[in-house]
């Protein structure tokens, strides 16, 4: 199975090295493919010192438009498999073979990396936890399958997603809302357990403003989605 | 001047404003339409008013004016919604350009970085 990852990055020159030389201390071989989402400091050249493909989008497209490069490439170049991963180094690749071998044996179309599976380290703050919570519920509710975390950007898909989501991914805080687009084509979708590390450099994006903001737009977006059964 | 001719010459500027962007291709036509027939609707109304009245008795207005308030507002809104989809689909359109762009980029850098091997 041809596969690759591919990592979002937008100013990760601080932990981008590290994160590519793991995925590729993983044990099996896999592409990888660096999006730089138009950073400003080093990390196109941190990402091809570590000796991944990098692709360098001129302008600053955001997360979603950042992480359907990967999948329009993983389709030009005939991958079978993609995996994405953060920049940030708080996904583990040791469970890169896990989540792949899932899709190769036909379980599912996309294989989510959850870190409430099982009990595991990862805590959480409080409104964090709430905010995955409500979604999982939510998105249990309206695909009537569960989901433990909707919110993990740790996912590994097949052919027939990547194409999917070349054509449409959702522009800001995708993760959520691609359950539901996906599970209204009919694709098999599985979460496995995996471990998340702390983040190791940076500070994330979310502010308390942005996660108004967040919570409000995935709600509307996931029930406007399953009204419409786009 | 009564204000009627105030209206009238508001109107008048506002369309030379607009076929100045037109002549000038700031402005696309489709949307110069839109401000070259409101222009024309607001002159005609200026010499009017008595028409504004009557749509308004009809409608069961009693103050003439807020009829004309509320076909603005509808107007203008129609606008900007009509804007805020253009936008979005500029937006969609710029975002899959800049894609293509940067995967063309790195095949690109591949090709001539295989060249320049071979060439050694």
């Amino acid at each position: 199975m041809k596969s690759m990852v591919v990592i979002p990055a937008y100013n990760e020159e601080k932990s981008i090295y590290k994160v590519v030389k793991r995925v590729q201390n993983c044990g099996m071989k896999i592409d990888v493919v660096v999006v730089n989402d138009g950073s400003e400091d080093r990390t196109s050249e941190e990402a091809r010192r570590a000796g991944a493909i990098v692709i360098n989008l001129p302008l600053n497209v955001g997360i979603g438009g950042a992480v359907q490069t990967g999948y329009l490439y993983a389709v030009y170049h005939g991958y079978d498999a993609v995996v994405q991963i953060d920049g940030d180094g708080q996904h583990d690749p040791v469970d890169l073979p896990n989540l792949l071998s899932k899709l190769q044996n036909g379980e599912a179309d996309m294989v989510i990396g959850s870190r409430f599976v099982e009990k595991s380290d990862y805590k959480p703050s409080f409104f964090r936890k709430l905010g995955i919570l409500f979604f999982s519920k939510l998105i249990s509710l309206l695909t009537g399958e569960k989901f433990t975390d909707t919110t993990s950007g740790y996912r590994a898909v097949n052919r027939k997603v990547m194409e999917l989501f070349a054509k449409y991914y959702p522009s800001d805080y995708p993760e959520p809302e691609t359950i539901v687009y996906l599970k209204r084509h009919g694709m098999k979708i599985k979460e496995i357990p995996t471990l998340m590390n702390e983040r190791k450099t940076g500070k994330s994006s979310i502010t308390p403003l942005k996660s108004v903001y967040y919570m409000i737009k995935v709600t509307f977006c996931l029930l406007l989605q399953d009204l419409k059964g786009v | 001047m009564s204000i009627y001719m105030v209206s009238f010459l508001v109107s008048v500027i506002f369309l030379i404003i607009t076929l100045y962007f037109f002549k000038s291709r700031r402005l696309d036509f489709r949307y110069c339409i839109f401000f070259i027939l409101l222009s024309v609707v607001l002159m005609v109304i200026s010499f009017n008013v008595d028409w504004v009245e009557e749509a308004a008795k009809l409608l069961g207005v009693y103050y003439a004016p807020a009829l004309l308030f509320a076909f603005a507002l509808v107007f203008i809104l129609s606008v900007i919604v009509y804007l805020a989809v253009f936008i979005t689909n500029i937006t969609k359109r710029v975002t899959r350009l800049n894609q293509e762009v940067a995967i063309l980029k790195e095949k690109l850098e591949k090709y001539e970085e295989d060249r320049s091997h071979e060439d050694r």
